[in-house]
């Protein structure tokens, strides 16, 4: 993993293989800290690998503003034909996304 | 929605717990650790309690971005009989004009929310919330 950051209410780790870039989020996505995620993310999305998977088992708390920065990075990547994937949902993440009608855009069903 | 496990706090007891933070985002967790705090004296299941924590979140958000420069949220949580009641007000920077909200924080808190409202009045703006609701207890 390369590219830590040193938010202390976040973390975003970022290792890349090939066109693949896999991604550990730890923390709280609020509307504080979810602007250190899109700063790292951005260029990724914008630059790097057209395949990015983010694991978020580590992410205790996300609301509206982490959604919007990661469709934000979804839109970046649909647009250079890539994609973005979350894994490792815990049960609040998937029920948010489920309750949002998010959940199959976000975890790469579609 | 939001419902209890368990009668932990008798159905006529009244918990008033009041929360004056710094009006920036940087203070959003402090509200929702209270609202959990509030929220497992009446044992509320899981989902309940993440329902509150987003909710008092994405409209603190709304407070934080229409908030004076330099100012501050006076939060009261008030748990009495069978519903849970979170107030919020701050100074607002646009006089009486009560936050808008986008479409996908609307999207969350009518999923997670049983009512809420935004207001604005005498410079100040502000919300109710009435989601935090649990069945009376047995």
């Amino acid at each position: 993993m390369t590219d830590p950051t040193a938010h202390p209410l976040v973390e975003t780790l970022v290792a890349i293989d090939g066109d693949v870039a896999s991604v550990k989020v730890r923390g709280e996505l609020d509307a504080h800290t979810v602007g250190e995620v899109e700063r790292v993310l951005t260029p990724v999305a914008e630059d790097g690998p057209t395949q990015l998977v983010l694991d978020v088992s580590d992410v205790g708390f996300v609301d509206s503003s982490g959604l919007r920065v990661l469709l934000g990075l979804r839109r970046r990547l649909v647009a250079r034909g890539g994609q973005l994937r979350l894994v490792e949902l815990s049960s609040a993440f998937r029920r948010l996304l489920d309750l949002t009608g998010l959940l199959d855009e976000l975890t790469g069903v579609r | 929605m939001i419902q209890s496990m368990s009668d932990h706090v008798a159905s006529d007891a009244v918990v008033d717990v009041q929360l004056s933070l710094p009006a920036t985002s940087s203070h959003l967790r402090l509200a929702r650790v209270m609202a959990a705090g509030v929220a497992s004296l009446g044992q509320l299941d899981y989902d309940s309690v993440e329902d509150l924590r987003i909710a008092v979140d994405e409209l603190c958000t709304l407070l934080v971005q229409g908030a004076a420069p330099g100012g501050r949220i006076d939060l009261v949580y008030r748990l009495a009989g069978d519903h849970l009641e979170v107030e919020a007000r701050t100074a607002s920077r646009a006089g009486a004009v009560a936050p808008a909200v986008p479409s996908l924080t609307g999207q969350i808190l009518s999923a997670v929310a049983d009512g809420y409202e935004l207001w604005a009045a005498d410079g100040h703006i502000g919300f109710t919330l009435r989601s935090a609701r649990w069945a009376a207890a047995t």
